[in-house]
């Protein structure tokens, strides 16, 4: 899979089409086929075409828009909170602020939930924890019923099945808390800016080089990035009560916004990112879906286009011209009986009143028999066949050769009569080649041999 | 120089040419439902018991890694030998001294005979055009001359031939003068492969053959046969996904109702409703996925749409047979979908949603279980879909997929599930992985999507219960891992 769109498109197609059944729609299947040569990017492009042809775009459009929305509603509640947050923690500004207190009060939290969250995301718990099943309500019951509805079970489908569900509500998660510490950002800056604040840390019991020490690690980093911090005379001159120096109050105010925005902000930065970049690997690398839907969408994909003909339309190979027969006045015997790729039935050889020519079976017994015939010269030829062989064009040609040497043919088919359907073919080929309809018993076949005419069954429409 | 490694790179890059195989033979021997079979695709060409009713030459392509390798030709039906034969050594006694692929050449090209032998010379041209040739023939017919003529004419095109059997599977068949007279044209390599009933890997064998006839192009046809048995593998998996998940989907159902007698019934109708609409959607899913269609299983009569079923799923027959083995499965018959005292089943819901808030769910596990004491105290009571049911419709689906596995693409009679004999599965195995779905509905319902990990979990068991029936293992035995 591409991308997400894409292949949440292609779940709410299959939601829709699992529902209503399938749209077998061969044009579409034809433009999806020549958009790639690979099946799961047709798979894909059908989707596509499919969402775009019934207006399911304005669906997902509308489901992307709630999501916007949500996560806009979010933001500005996670700022109001962070924002009073800040205010709370640094209090009136006639009061010293105790700044180890204060930092605590701003970061334990959501440094405590961070760690939450990467217990979770590490021993695979997790599939969103009550923010992201909140989430997930909140969007259900905005998105009510019909095709948004169905859009938006799509996404969450897509997600599963993608493995990126978790990074989507992580993604949620960081994004509130940034927001939120973006808020105690926003207070700290403001309140520094237009107010007078001064800072002191306290203890009862712990000695001076502890909140030195401590300060000082904690600011490495940030001063690495460029933050001022307190030196060392500044940290430890600040014990217990506050030092009303511009310089000092600006260090600490400094220190303060820094670890903030640094242990704070910064890990829910890098996080976020993470996520976001986690759902777009999800969907890159996501495995192929072998489901049986996807499986028969693969087959009805190859199917569209293996017709694939290759020659031109056929000409008029079943036409026979009449090849003609022997005049009365031609003939030099009464009568002859031929088996064409079968045998002659004892009851007609019993009372062999005509000379029986051999078996047409192959090429040689079929030149014998013309050599035969054309030194018998009959005016009745009976023809041998197997009712239940089929009639084809090389049986018939030869029919009609032998045809020609004699002054009149029929064709006596074997019973059993089984194949209903074969036997009409045999009626419908005998009336196009012979032009005559066949004899069906055995008394019949030796009622014409001995010269008397048989009324056969008129022939019937063929078959096709 | 530059120019010319270019080109080479470019030589190896573009796509070697597909194998090209001809399907050939007399007329009226299945060679279009050889095609169907071996490309799944019942819609391929035209089938009828008449004789030239393929008329055109059809190329199927086969794919692998989304690349066409190989493309079968189905071809018209060789009618005429005898005359064909007869024209050829016209052809050899005009010109003396000229081998057999110089002869087919030389006959093709002279226009003397072209309307007589129009299907022919089509026949002959894609032969030539082809690297191996597939000869059909239909064992139920002795062997004549015209079948002969056949063979030689093939063997003057110089093309490897590979004999298949057709019709093999029925009773009237005689394969053994087809395999003789094989021999005595040195084809020793035949193929039996009854199209409407093909042998459980036919493709893969009939892939196998090839490879030793084309022995340059084996390594090909040793993928192919590997994809063929890896897809067979992904459809089974499919197939048993489908029918687990709609046997867990059912066993979710829960409804509570007001306990008064009208209520009861007219609920116990839209449940069964919605029980064999689901039914309905997964069959068709399942021959959907065989790539066979509604009408290969319900008497066309039958309007498919009305779903009626020749058994229906509520019906007393199926349920008492599942019934039997389910032992004190809830009434069969009369009230299937058995309607259960919300006070009993109250008791295991409740653990259940002590389990769903340990687990961290348990945002929904209060909100069912608020409605759980609701319920208990309007009175009302709740109804499921009973035991007896889930077993008769497991029962009959994994034989309606040991049926689809078995059949050709070229198969036009309709599968017929008469045989409703023993669940071919462990009931007590299937029962309990169906518990997890009963325990906990609302982790399982199929309208919310936030279970849907639950709910993948409980269809894995059910498949792996599903997938020990000796129903499967049966067709499977010769399949390669």
């Amino acid at each position: 899979m591409r991308n997400f769109d894409d292949a949440w498109r292609y779940e709410l197609v299959r939601l829709l089409e699992l529902e209503q059944g399938p749209r077998d729609d061969a044009a579409v299947n034809r433009l999806a086929i020549n958009t790639s040569r690979r099946l799961d990017e047709q798979r894909l492009a059908r989707a596509r075409l499919i969402a775009q042809e019934l207006g399911l775009d304005l669906a997902v459009g509308r489901v992307k828009q709630a999501l916007r929305t949500i996560t806009a509603v979010v933001w500005l509640l996670g700022l109001v909170m962070g924002v009073s947050a800040g205010l709370a923690a640094l209090g009136p500004p006639d009061r010293p602020l105790n700044v180890i207190w204060a930092l605590l009060t701003l970061l334990l939290l959501p440094t405590a939930s961070m760690f939450i969250w990467g217990v979770a995301m590490i021993t695979g718990r997790s599939n969103g924890g009550w923010l992201g099943h909140g989430w997930e309500w909140l969007t259900t019951r905005f998105l009510g019923k019909g095709d948004q509805a169905m859009a938006w079970r799509a996404w969450l489908r897509t997600a599963h099945s993608q493995g990126s569900e978790r990074w989507w509500v992580s993604a949620a998660t960081h994004s509130l808390w940034l927001a939120i510490l973006m808020g105690i950002l926003l207070a700290l800056v403001v309140s520094f800016s237009l107010r007078h604040y001064t800072f002191f840390w306290q203890t009862t019991w712990l000695p001076t080089e502890v909140f030195v020490s401590v300060a000082q690690t904690l600011s490495a980093l940030p001063a690495t990035l460029g933050f001022s911090v307190p030196d060392t005379e500044t940290i430890a001159t600040s014990g217990n009560r506050a030092i009303d120096q511009a310089e000092v109050r600006l260090a600490w105010a400094n220190w303060l916004v820094g670890l903030v925005l640094i242990f704070g902000a910064m890990p829910r930065l890098v996080l976020l990112v993470l996520s976001a970049w986690s759902i777009r690997w999800c969907a890159q690398h996501s495995a192929e879906p072998a489901d049986a839907y996807a499986q028969t969408l693969n087959a009805r994909l190859l199917q569209a286009r293996s017709v694939e003909l290759i020659d031109a339309a056929p000409g008029a190979a079943d036409q026979w011209s009449s090849q003609g027969a022997l005049s009365a006045d031609q003939t030099l015997s009464a009568s002859a009986v031929v088996a064409l790729e079968t045998s002659i039935p004892q009851a007609l050889v019993a009372q062999a009143l005509a000379p029986t020519l051999p078996d047409i079976v192959d090429r040689e017994s079929r030149k014998l028999v013309l050599t035969t015939l054309t030194k018998l010269k009959p005016s009745r030829l009976l023809v041998v066949c197997d009712a239940n062989q089929t009639p084809d064009r090389g049986l018939l040609n030869t029919l009609a050769a032998i045809g020609a040497l004699a002054q009149h043919t029929r064709v006596y088919l074997k019973p059993p009569h089984a194949n209903q359907e074969r036997f009409l073919q045999w009626q419908h080929k005998l009336a196009l080649s012979l032009q005559v309809p066949p004899v069906l018993t055995a008394q019949q076949a030796l009622d014409w041999l001995r010269g008397m005419d048989v009324e056969s069954k008129a022939v019937s429409e063929g078959p096709r | 120089m530059n120019d010319l490694q270019q080109l080479a790179q470019l030589a190896c890059m573009a796509p070697k040419p597909p194998i090209r195989i001809a399907v050939v033979g007399h007329t009226n021997t299945g060679k279009t439902s050889l095609l169907r079979t071996l490309t799944r695709n019942r819609g391929f060409g035209d089938v009828h018991d008449a004789p030239g009713t393929t008329r055109h030459v059809q190329g199927a392509p086969v794919l692998l890694d989304d690349e066409v390798v190989l493309v079968w030709y189905d071809t018209p039906g060789l009618e005429d030998s005898m005359g064909l034969r007869d024209a050829m050594d016209a052809v050899s006694v005009t010109e003396r001294r000229l081998e057999g692929p110089d002869r087919v050449a030389r006959f093709l090209d002279d226009p003397s005979d072209s309307t007589r032998f129009e299907q022919e010379s089509r026949v002959l041209k894609q032969v030539q055009d082809s690297d191996a040739v597939l000869y059909v023939v239909d064992v139920r017919e002795p062997v004549l001359g015209k079948h002969r003529d056949e063979l030689f004419v093939l063997q003057l095109c110089a093309k490897p031939v590979v004999p298949i059997l057709n019709f093999t599977a029925r009773d009237d068949a005689k394969p053994g003068p087809w395999v003789e007279a094989f021999t005595r044209h040195a084809m020793h390599i035949t193929l039996s492969f009854d199209t409407v009933s093909p042998p459980v890997n036919g493709e893969q064998m009939l892939y196998g053959i090839l490879a030793k006839v084309l022995g340059a192009k084996h390594e090909t046809f040793e993928r192919l046969g590997q994809a063929v048995a890896q897809q067979r593998q992904y459809r089974l998996e499919a197939a048993l996904v489908e029918i687990a998940s709609l046997c867990v989907r059912l066993a979710a159902q829960q409804r509570f109702i007001p306990n008064l007698e009208q209520a009861l019934v007219s609920a116990q109708h839209i449940l069964q409703d919605h029980a064999r609409t689901l039914e309905d959607a997964v069959t068709k899913q399942l021959l959907a996925l065989y790539q066979f269609g509604p009408d290969d299983y319900l008497p066309k009569d039958l309007p498919w749409s009305n779903g009626q079923w020749k058994a229906d799923l509520f019906s007393a027959e199926v349920l008492a047979q599942a019934g039997l083995h389910v032992g004190k499965g809830a009434a069969a018959g009369a009230l299937a979908g058995a309607a259960v005292d919300v006070m009993t089943v109250g008791l295991t819901l409740g653990a259940g949603t002590l389990v769903g808030a340990a687990l961290g769910s348990a945002w929904q596990g209060i909100d069912r279980w608020g409605r759980q004491w609701q319920a208990r105290l309007r009175g009302e009571r709740e109804m499921r879909i009973g035991d007896d049911v889930l077993v008769a419709l497991a029962t009959r689906h994994l034989q309606l997929l040991a049926a689809l596995e078995l059949r050709g693409h070229a198969a036009q009679a309709p599968i017929s599930l008469i045989d409703a004999s023993n669940p071919p599965f462990q009931v007590g195995a299937f029962l309990k992985a169906l518990s997890a779905a009963r325990a906990q509905p609302w982790r399982v319902a199929a309208a919310q999507e936030h279970s849907l990990r639950e709910r993948e979990h409980v269809t894995r068991s059910l498949v792996r219960c599903l997938a020990e029936s000796p129903l499967l293992k049966g067709i499977l035995t010769d399949q390669v891992k």
